[in-house]
């Protein structure tokens, strides 16, 4: 019996596993291709049995698994392929037509003849758990960011609060009985110090004084320039 | 039987190799250039190592296992602690995980960047003792120091090898610690080895 038809021998049991499983000997000349990954990939047992991996899928060409694969040919320890840095190590397609993304270890198995070891892969379709996760991802993400936007719009609204406490604070000061001097007309403040009304009101409302003179003022400081109200009666 | 400080330098160096050939394999994969550097390994006993992971730290740690049997059985177990494995997945893949959280995906990835550092390491000790060991499938388990290491489990005179690995990814200006772990019934054999080349 020659290598390929004792490959289908010892390893046909595997067309009954629901994982893309495929063995390959240190040529990269595929031995055995089972029933799932033809499914997966639409190539059938008798296009890639016994013609190389590397020829018919071509990033097995490239250095980054070509250095892991060298290590199993030897015996060396399983090579684990994930599904975020690798994706899809068996080109195929869902039904929906997006990329079957896949998780795949590579183990060393024993030659045929007792000389090295051939690389078995056996790939799991983690597609529903990778679309799963995205989903999960998406959906916490956008929680998180409601929540911040209600942990900004809460300290927006304690901000307003206090700035209304303080406002009403001020305004319930300026209320009720205001002691002021019937001369001077300076204001008593709670500790008792009398105060200019401009200082004093400055104080506790959001005002600014202009100083400026009313006619009656302006007649009684500066009679050589204006008129009193009486004095512009008499002349009429 | 207790290494010398020149045994040690060896296993240092012979570990920094299979780290070396491990950051190599990474820089093949990843867009970002990756080094991986062991700056001290120490020979721990079982009350030795309780006191070593109470250092790692109590949260939650991702951890890569690999079983090896042979002439030189044990088990070559990585730590990742939260904050270096999601530094270095957000590095070398370019997406960023929730800090909190290390989901099936970041799984895998963790598991095939510790299975790479491992299979470098477990390399060169093999081709250094010329064994042909053979290896259980490596596994993936997060959770607390305590749930990570059975102490019940590792025999009171078992030799533990541990290797605090710093990995720098300049590019993102990302530094981390992986820590090392080997259980193994005796190291005799592979400083016996080390005798011999004349390394130790």
């Amino acid at each position: 019996m020659n290598e390929i038809a004792t490959a289908a021998d010892r390893f046909g049991i595997l067309d009954h596993v629901p994982m893309g499983i495929c063995v390959i000997r240190k040529d990269y000349i595929t031995l055995f291709w089972n029933s799932c990954l033809e499914d997966w990939t639409g190539i059938t047992k008798p296009e890639i049995v016994g013609s190389s991996l590397a020829g018919r899928l071509k990033h097995f060409n490239e250095e980054k698994y070509r250095s892991r694969l060298e290590t199993i040919f030897e015996g060396g320890p399983p090579a684990i392929f994930s599904s975020q840095l690798h994706k899809d190590l068996f080109p195929s397609r869902l039904p929906d037509g997006e990329t079957r993304i896949q998780h795949t270890i590579v183990t060393p198995v024993p030659a045929f003849d007792n000389k090295g070891y051939y690389a078995m892969f056996a790939s799991s379709d983690v597609s529903e758990l990778t679309h799963r996760i995205h989903d999960y991802r998406t959906m916490r993400d956008k929680a998180l960011e409601e929540i911040e936007q209600r942990k900004r719009a809460e300290a927006e609204r304690e901000k307003l609060i206090t700035e209304l406490q303080e406002a009403l604070k001020k305004v319930r000061m300026l209320s009720g009985m205001l002691p002021i001097c019937a001369a001077c007309k300076k204001i008593r403040d709670d500790q008792g110090y009398w105060q200019q009304v401009e200082q004093y009101m400055s104080q506790y409302a959001p005002v600014n004084f202009t100083h400026s003179l009313c006619p009656d003022c302006a007649a009684r400081l500066y009679p050589e320039y204006f008129e009193t109200d009486s004095d512009e009666k008499q002349n009429k | 039987m207790n290494p010398t400080s020149e045994q040690i330098d060896a296993l240092k160096e012979l570990m920094n190799i299979g780290v070396g050939r491990g950051a190599s394999v990474l820089n093949t994969m990843l867009n970002s250039h990756i080094t991986l550097q062991i700056p001290f390994v120490k020979m721990l006993s079982c009350d030795e190592l309780k006191a070593e992971l109470d250092m790692v730290g109590k949260d939650r740690l991702a951890s890569v296992n690999l079983l090896f049997k042979g002439l030189f059985s044990g088990n070559a177990k990585l730590l990742f602690p939260s904050e270096s494995a999601l530094k270095l997945v957000t590095a070398l893949t370019g997406e960023e995980p929730n800090a909190s959280d290390l989901d099936s995906i970041l799984a895998g990835t963790l598991s095939e960047i510790g299975n790479i550092v491992l299979n470098s390491v477990m390399g060169s000790i093999s081709n250094l003792l010329q064994l042909s060991l053979s290896y259980s499938v490596p596994n993936y388990i997060e959770g607390n120091v305590n749930s990570l290491f059975n102490m019940d489990k590792i025999a009171p005179k078992a030799d533990i090898l541990l290797a605090r690995t710093r990995f720098i990814i300049e590019e993102f200006n990302v530094e981390g610690d992986i820590v090392i772990f080997f259980e193994v019934g005796s190291f005799d054999k592979l400083l016996a080895s080390l005798k011999e080349l004349g390394t130790g």
